[in-house]
């Protein structure tokens, strides 16, 4: 039995049945020789009685099943969810999205500056030679429209698919 | 139909097209529904109302019901979740009900007497007052506990809380229905232990 449970809650889950044997059987102990804990069942006990024997639920009027059963005979189930929720087109944004990061990332490395700053006790970080790109001049007005391009193709490629899969299940 | 087998053969029939079977599970769930939309709603007409509409939305959406869940449990849910669109719209007090409030709500308990007048006539009726005096979670979670026959897992599903908060709000309400019934219907327990 936890720990960090009190006497009550103790005796509760075993009055609810979420004990196990061994720890059912140490309550059991605990009830026949503490005072305490017997005072605690007893009085956990009685409600629970209270509950499963004199706590029905409330009736609804006699008209409830038919005025549900008139209220349906004009509708028609809906199709599931999952029928409308084409996974090509999550997919499609899915990989719009991820193509859109990568080259806002790259865009935002490059753009960084990766020389080393501070006073000379700081931790001195390895130094590795990059090779001297200057990848911000391969952003400009043609790689954005090469993006966006591979962007368009990669959606009508998805687009496409998703008509094939379509027309073959009709 | 009792077992979960058979009520999966109904909902198969009720999706291909035989519609009067859903009768057999208003028929089945009627009750608890409108219990759970009573402990939101706190007056029979919108409990009615409410549960009505859980139905209808529950046959609507039956084809998404996928029977990884008891139909009960998925049915609650959707109770539950109209039950607190309707405390939204009527900004109704979620929270436990403060004495002057106790009144109202056994008030609207219907049966033709008013909280001044309780005259309880069985022990039934009593722990039924009693927790309609308690706030919507303590009531809700006794409700599907004892009379729903959910799981904690269950409850946690319908609630959308953890199952060992479900837990400890069971534990909770316990108490604090104990201590409603000793202090609102002392007389009653004590005319009841006589009788």
């Amino acid at each position: 039995m936890p720990e960090y449970l009190n006497i009550e809650e103790q005796i509760q889950d075993y009055i609810d049945g979420f004990c196990n044997e061994n720890e059912a059987a140490e309550i059991e102990r605990n009830i026949a020789v503490n005072p305490a804990w017997k005072a605690s069942f007893a009085s956990l006990s009685e409600i629970h009685q209270v509950l499963q024997s004199d706590f029905e639920p409330l009736d609804p009027s006699m008209r409830f099943g038919k005025n549900v059963m008139d209220q349906i005979a004009g509708l028609k189930i809906a199709k599931p969810t999952r029928q409308y929720l084409n996974p090509v087109v999550i997919w499609l944004i899915g990989g719009i999205l991820v193509t859109m990061l990568v080259f806002i990332i790259g865009y935002a490395v490059s753009l960084a500056d990766w020389s080393a700053t501070g006073s000379a006790t700081t931790l001195k970080i390895p130094e590795v030679q990059m090779p001297a790109v200057n990848w911000g001049s391969y952003i400009n007005n043609n790689t954005t429209m090469l993006f966006l391009l591979l962007n368009t193709v990669l959606g009508f490629t998805l687009f496409d698919k998703w008509l094939r899969r379509k027309k073959a299940a009709i | 139909m009792t077992s979960t087998t058979s009520e999966q053969e109904l909902i198969a029939r009720i999706l291909k097209g035989e519609q009067q079977h859903f009768a057999v599970l208003v028929e089945r769930y009627q009750s608890m529904a409108f219990t759970i939309a009573f402990r939101y709603t706190r007056n029979r007409e919108d409990a009615e109302e409410l549960a009505q509409s859980a139905f209808v939305k529950a046959y609507r959406s039956l084809a998404d019901y996928r029977g990884d869940a008891k139909f009960s449990t998925w049915l609650y849910t959707i109770v539950s979740s109209l039950g607190l669109s309707f405390v939204r719209k009527k900004k109704l007090d979620t929270l436990s009900l403060t004495n002057e409030k106790v009144q109202v709500a056994a008030d609207g308990m219907g049966g033709g007497f008013t909280a001044n007048t309780i005259e309880t006539k069985s022990k039934v009726q009593m722990v039924q007052k009693a927790i309609s005096m308690l706030g919507t979670d303590d009531a809700q979670v006794l409700t599907l506990f004892y009379q729903g026959e959910q799981s904690l897992d269950e409850i946690g599903k319908i609630m959308g809380i953890d199952p060992n908060t479900v837990k400890v709000k069971l534990h909770r309400a316990r108490g604090r229905l104990k201590k409603m019934m000793e202090t609102n219907f002392a007389e009653e327990i004590s005319n009841l232990q006589h009788a």
